[in-house]
């Protein structure tokens, strides 16, 4: 008895994970022309690499990809910037890291529209709204990553001893000096981390993408436009790209995954 | 939370020369926060009180026209239903593929490993997959098709079935984390006590019901509020599968506002409901981490 | 209570032998000590009788009825594990009324066998507290009431006392004692310690590496132990073991011989009454001689070498414990230690131990030779 739950439990998740990544892959090789045809066959008849070809040539297409990309560099950069210090200090001065604690959570409580709307307007007032370089998308993204990094950041300098900085100090080094030199090579890969994490939330993100970039968009909401105006292959292999560096991330992070790093923070 | 406790003082002085220098790190995080998240939303509320045809501050406008919009009491039932329904169907599975996964099989990595693959992969690219399994020139209807059944509708927009449909589909999606949770939780049950009720005499379901639930009852907790939390704010799996009017939740609303109306008040009063609705079911999250 | 059976118990992970050939029958009511240092299996044979892991090899009885293939559930053995393993979830009454739910007995009847096992274990005003609440003492004894409260055709102990503070140990080993003769619960207790395995069991068991050393009552495993690790297992502190070499009856070791063929042929061997006299003259080769600490004393000037084996203290060494001394002596180039009694700061010269109290065991494989 138990065995037949376990191999149905089996069963429903190697499908469950297999069948979205088949389908894409199917979708992805099938010429655009045969798309339509009733019933949808599982294989395609001529599998072909033309969609990627379109997405690499279309000018859109290829610019969101490479909207996509800088977005969430830049914004890993932003975030590690303004986070570093801080997750620091909420390491060290723990009331102070609690009060952090309470706004940044406040970020994740707020629904995404709530932020969206007010900062749509305020763009369009700076001229950030729908900007080809995708700046205000940028800035909205280092909001969101803020939590996460203060998060992942504030736990790796809380398990570096305060008395390897303070002897640090006692060698003659400055406060910054320290900090430079002894907490954060020894919290480097708590910094992987949340780089990666940081860059992941950038790259899947769809709400802000979908509000504040109208047409010079990234790529979650071309891919939205292009599969509800029907082009299925291209959509397709445009899903397929935006998926590499996604799993590739999340086998990257599996083991900080497993230390139950993520189970507070929930993505 | 006041200053005087006692580690704060002592443990910034050791790492930097007088606390207020220390402070300062924490300033380009604060001033972004300040600027990027408090004045947007006070623009937020001040959106919601501007009249959008006339300008007029203040003013109920934006929030007459949500009242009297047919499509936001069914926004703000969907947003109950909808979070409610897929929170229960996340920790039902969720919990059954933790208990089913716990043991030691040939392949179990793996397969906990693909158990994550639907919350791992873009939320977007999820949902485009099952609208291209699940619409009606989908893979589902082909299938059904072949076995000379009829097709069925699954996001048919404002049926129930479109409902179940999204409850479904976000489940899929998100079961993986309410997994993660539960298995880490279970994991850390200790095995003697297991075998202590074995010996007690107590067979697999009753061991479940008497000895593993309930040790696992604070982790369960912990997910539902998580969980629930996030369910609210949902927005793209409504959206993408049914559009802003087809199983209308609070943020679409608000999102159709903006993009189709271009009423920033209304979006923004929406917002604001939903806000506030968040914000509520949050206290009891906030208090477990003060606690914690 | 039942008479438990096993016939050549074993477990073997691969290649890798855990238990081997264990047989052993226990009596209705008796309590019988699993003694063996950490790593020699004794857990692994608790775990196995209990069912919580699948033997590779023999059977497993209770009362006729055979139970090694049975699931945990179904075979009636209780245990202690060594952690207690309390429901933290439940109160003290919840976890000793949990067993008798789960055989579905009606809640009236429950709550007085419970009162009753609580009472006689002496923790009837906690039974509303959680096990969180309960110190280490308290919360072994929720963990025997528990595994008592049905009665169980077999009790399994592991380790009962190790978690405990050496303080409480002495009161809990009485009071474990206490609770099994009176119950008369046919009980298996494994320990690392020998004094639990002496003073508990009606019969000891000495296991190392997988394999029985030797099975026999306390006082017989002590004074005739059936090879060197039984020898140096048993007694604190342990027994002296020197070379030596057998030829004609006469064993040497160092310098000084002893004639055995007097002291064996007379009988009176350390354990005279527990064995047959037996003929030195065949033994030749290689030994290991055992002697205790307390079997010396201070040597009078005249007797002759040949009578047992000399040694000279070394002052220097000796530690005043009140009642008695512990000192170490100087045998040939070999060091032993010495118990005298007594606390005085006078060390004889000289001391020595008659031949009918020493061991001999072979030199290779350390089995016992001779009565």
């Amino acid at each position: 008895m138990r065995r037949a739950l376990l191999g149905g439990a089996i069963a429903a998740v190697v499908a469950s994970a297999a069948v979205p990544l088949l389908l894409i892959a199917k979708q992805a090789m099938t010429p655009e022309r045969e798309s339509f045809a009733w019933p949808p066959a599982w294989l395609p008849h001529e599998p072909t690499l033309e969609n990627f070809r379109h997405v690499l040539a279309g000018a859109e297409l290829f610019g969101g990809l490479v909207r996509s990309v800088g977005v969430a560099a830049a914004t890993v950069i932003s975030t590690l910037a303004l986070t570093l210090p801080a997750a620091w200090l909420g390491a060290r001065a723990p009331a102070v890291g609690r009060r952090l604690d309470a706004v940044l959570v406040l970020t994740r409580v707020l629904p995404s529209i709530a932020i969206a709307v007010p900062l749509a307007v305020l763009f369009v007032r700076a001229g950030l709204y729908n900007d080809p370089s995708a700046l205000g998308l940028w800035l909205a993204h280092t909001l969101l990553g803020l939590p996460l990094a203060f998060f992942v950041l504030r736990a790796a300098f809380a398990a570096v001893p305060v008395e390897l900085e303070q002897a640090a100090r006692l060698d003659g080094a400055s406060a910054l000096g320290a900090f430079v030199r002894v907490s954060m090579p020894l919290a480097r890969p708590a910094l992987a981390t949340a780089s990666l994490l940081v860059f992941l939330l950038s790259w899947d993100e769809f709400a802000f993408a979908l509000l504040l970039q109208v047409t010079n968009r990234t790529l979650p909401p071309l891919l939205y436009y292009l599969s509800a105006f029907g082009f299925p292959g291209l959509s397709s292999a445009l899903a397929a790209i935006m998926v590499l560096p996604a799993l590739v991330i999340v086998i990257l992070l599996e083991p900080a995954f497993r230390s139950g790093l993520l189970a507070g923070s929930g993505r | 939370m006041t200053e005087r406790r006692a580690q704060a003082p002592d443990a910034v002085a050791g790492a930097a020369p007088g606390g207020l220098r220390a402070r300062l790190a924490a300033a380009p995080l604060v001033l972004y926060l300040a600027a990027f998240l408090a004045y947007p939303a006070l623009v937020a509320v001040r959106l919601a009180f501007t009249d959008a045809t006339g300008g007029a501050f203040p003013s109920l406008a934006s929030f007459r026209v949500l009242v009297s919009d047919e499509l936001f009491w069914r926004a703000v039932a969907g947003n109950l239903v909808v979070p409610a329904a897929t929170v229960a169907l996340e920790v039902v599975a969720g919990l059954a593929l933790a208990l089913a996964l716990a043991w030691r099989f040939p392949g179990r990595r793996l397969v906990r490993a693909a158990v994550v693959v639907p919350f791992a992969l873009p939320e977007i690219v999820f949902l485009t997959v099952a609208r291209s399994l699940l619409g009606t020139r989908g893979y589902a209807n082909g299938a059904l098709a072949a076995a000379g059944l009829p097709a069925v509708d699954f996001l048919a927009p404002g049926t129930a079935l479109s409902y179940a449909t999204v409850v479904a589909v976000d489940a899929w999606r998100t079961t993986p984390v309410v997994f993660l949770i539960l298995l880490g939780a279970l994991a850390a049950i200790p095995e003697e006590i297991g075998e202590a009720a074995r010996l007690d005499g107590a067979r697999g379901f009753r061991r479940l019901a008497f000895v593993t639930l309930p040790l696992l009852g604070p982790a369960l907790a912990a997910a539902v509020l998580l969980r629930g939390l996030d369910a609210l704010r949902i927005f793209a799996t409504p959206m993408v599968l049914t559009g802003a009017e087809g199983v209308p939740v609070l943020s679409t609303y608000a999102y159709h506002q903006w993009s189709d109306y271009g009423d920033d008040g209304a979006a923004a009063a929406a917002a604001m409901a939903l806000a506030l609705i968040a914000v509520v079911a949050s206290i009891p999250l906030l208090r477990r981490r003060e606690a914690a | 209570m039942a008479r438990a059976l096993l016939e050549n118990v074993g477990k073997r992970y691969g290649d890798v032998v855990a238990l081997e050939g264990f047989s052993l029958d226990v009596a209705d009511g008796e309590l019988v000590t699993v003694l063996g240092p950490s790593g020699c299996g004794k857990s692994t044979l608790l775990r196995l009788i209990a069912g919580l892991e699948p033997m590779t090899d023999g059977a497993i009885r209770l009362d006729e009825r055979r139970i090694d293939g049975l699931p945990p559930e179904d075979r009636d053995v209780a245990m202690v594990f060594q952690s207690y393993a309390l429901y933290p979830h439940m109160t003290v009454r919840g976890n000793v009324e949990f067993p008798l739910r789960m055989r579905r007995v009606a809640r009236a009847e429950r709550r007085r066998r419970a009162q009753e096992v609580a009472e006689l274990l002496e923790i009837g005003a906690m039974l509303d507290r959680r096990p969180s609440a309960l110190s280490g003492g308290q919360r072994q004894r929720v963990a025997l009431a528990r595994a008592l409260v049905r009665h169980p055709a077999l009790f399994l102990l592991d380790e009962p006392l190790s978690n405990l503070d050496a303080r409480l140990r002495a009161s809990v080993r009485q009071y474990i004692r206490d609770v099994q003769r009176r119950l008369s619960v046919t009980t298996l207790y494994v320990t690392h310690d020998q004094t639990e395995a002496m003073t508990l069991g009606h019969r000891v068991v000495v296991l190392d590496r997988g394999r029985m050393q030797q099975v026999d009552t306390p006082l017989a495993v002590y004074e005739r132990p059936a090879n060197a690790f039984v020898a140096g297992f048993l007694g604190a502190p342990p027994m002296n073991l020197v070379p030596g070499e057998v030829a004609g009856g006469v064993l040497a070791v160092g310098d000084q011989r002893v004639d055995l063929r007097r002291a064996w042929r007379a009988g009176a061997s350390a354990s005279a009454r527990l064995a047959p006299a037996c003929d030195p003259s065949a033994l030749s080769g290689r030994v290991l001689v055992g002697v205790r600490p307390e079997h010396f004393a201070p040597a009078t000037a005249e007797g002759s070498d040949q009578d047992g084996l000399s040694a000279r203290p070394d002052p220097a060494t000796c530690e005043l414990l009140g009642a008695e001394t512990l000192v170490r002596a100087a045998l040939g180039v070999e060091s032993v230690l010495v118990r005298l009694l007594g606390g005085g700061p006078d060390i004889p010269l000289r001391v020595s131990a008659p031949a009918s109290a020493l061991h001999l065991f072979e030199a290779d494989g350390g089995r016992r030779i001779g009565p």
